[in-house]
């Protein structure tokens, strides 16, 4: 049923901030249609893998792949990271959804979804309308296209966020805390969501502080405890059965 | 004795809108330039802008002027009355709407500039069309503040003997020993800020959408 191959691998990741060391030697990977839930306690370090992994975060060590194309590799023990061409094409694939969705408050939530396609002349405009209003009738948002953000609720915000990532059709796709700011029955509505999305080959990946809610929508839990243990690509699969 | 006075204080208000025009339509532009190297340029340059910025709002704009005119020659550079005084005009708005552009920078949250990068938008394209409107939107009324500062502002060039809108007021008082000029120069400088008032809450509108 579901895909064995690997999309993203994250091999060896250090990071530390102002001495204080969040990842160490961290290997992780991602596979078509998987969910995988990243739970732990407060400061761990869950935003920031995610930021290494969306290079808003610098690694100091470690490498970074999705598919065949490099965000950075460790070379002579030190982080190189890749041209700004190979970064670029790099980011294409992977998507992120902030914690506070950073919708652009000037723009309808249609030209919030048009915005970075148009920019990166993915198709006609035509045809990225048709797009985005699939996109946003799938997330149930067919009768909001024209208005602004500032009118939705945070359900709808996130699912904004959700249809704006998705445009640009991501074989990653990162959610920091995606339901930390909704009820039961939005969570729900985001859980089933992330699973669709999941279903039609994107890997997603998520920080939460909700177990019940890793439990339920999640292929695989990791507990970011083992951030800072020592631990081989081999034995994240054995986290797998934490879950 | 109205139409006596009227067409003289024509002419000077025909130089104070020339020279509110032409300083504000150059330096709302010129001042986003400058925030943006203040923020973004190379630390040598935004130093030099720190300082260029420094020595425009630490000295009176009156003190310009006068050093555009007067001063220039000095070092080999002579302008005319008007162009001096342009030039001492630009200077100074500009240092002014820098600082309240880069305010309005600075008050955009980081994470719609990681949003931009994240969703592959590019730096300039973004910047254009994500974050400045956000900054106009912020800005707005102190860019609004100035520029009703500057309607009054383009009455100090009077030191460079130019004929102005409350020059030719004084004039006329002198002249016909009436106060009366007074009262009319008052009432235009105020139909002129209530022109620009009304323009900006029309923006401010269009903006809020
Ligand atoms: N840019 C930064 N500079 C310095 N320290 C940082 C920076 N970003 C994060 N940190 C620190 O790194 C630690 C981990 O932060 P991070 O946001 O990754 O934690 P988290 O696991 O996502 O926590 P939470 O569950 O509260 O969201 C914190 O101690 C934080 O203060
Ligand atoms: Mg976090």
């Amino acid at each position: 049923m579901t895909e064995n191959r690997t999309i993203l691998t994250a091999k060896n990741i250090s990071k530390t901030f102002n001495g204080k060391v969040l990842l160490n030697n961290f290997n992780f990977s991602l596979k078509k249609n998987e969910i995988v839930s990243l739970v732990g306690a407060s400061g761990s370090g869950k935003t920031t893998f995610m930021r290494i992994l969306t290079a808003l975060e610098r690694a100091d060590k470690g490498s970074v792949q999705i598919d065949q194309l490099a965000l950075c590799e460790t070379k002579e023990n030190e982080c190189q990271y890749a041209h700004k061409k190979q970064i670029k094409a790099y980011l294409q694939q992977i998507g992120l959804v902030f914690q506070d969705f950073q919708l652009f408050p000037h723009l309808s939530i249609l030209e919030n979804c048009l915005e970075a396609p148009l920019a990166q002349k993915l198709d006609s405009k035509q045809n990225l309308i048709q797009q985005a209003t699939a996109l946003l009738t799938q997330v149930q948002l067919a009768d909001k296209i024209h208005v602004m953000p500032h009118t939705l609720s945070g359900g709808q915000k996130q699912r904004v966020a959700i249809a704006r990532a998705l445009m640009l059709n991501p074989k990653v796709l990162c959610f920091d805390e995606p339901t930390s700011a909704l009820d039961q029955a939005a969570s729900k509505t985001i859980g089933i969501l992330l699973q669709e999305i999941a279903k039609t080959g994107t890997a997603i990946l998520l920080v939460t502080h909700d177990l019940a809610f890793a439990e339920k929508f999640s292929t695989r839990t990791i507990d970011a405890t083992t951030f800072l243990k020592k631990s081989s690509l081999a034995n994240t699969k054995d986290i797998s059965e934490m879950n | 004795m109205l139409q006596l006075i009227l067409p003289s204080l024509m002419d000077g208000l025909k130089m104070t809108l020339l020279l509110f025009s032409l300083t504000a339509v150059l330096t709302i532009p010129l001042g986003i330039l400058v925030a943006i190297s203040r923020i973004y340029a190379p630390k040598v340059l935004s130093r030099l802008l720190q300082m260029y910025i420094y020595f425009m709002r630490g000295t009176p704009l009156l003190l310009q002027l006068m050093v555009a005119f007067f001063g220039l020659p000095l070092v080999g550079v002579t302008l005319d009355r008007f162009s001096a005084a342009l030039l001492a005009f630009i200077l100074n708005y500009t240092a002014y709407f820098a600082e309240i552009y880069r305010g309005g920078i600075l008050a955009i949250p980081k994470g719609q500039f990681e949003a931009i990068q994240v969703l592959g938008i590019g730096k300039i394209r973004g910047f254009l069309r994500i974050i400045l409107p956000q900054v106009g939107r912020i800005v707005l009324p102190s860019v609004g503040n100035e520029v009703i500062s500057l309607v009054k502002d383009t009455s100090l060039v009077y030191v460079l003997g130019l004929g102005e809108l409350l020059r030719a007021g004084q004039i006329a008082v002198n002249t016909y020993a009436s106060l009366l000029p007074f009262v009319l120069v008052g009432a235009i400088y105020l139909i002129i800020t209530g022109v620009i008032t009304l323009g900006l809450n029309r923006i401010e509108k269009s903006m809020i959408k």
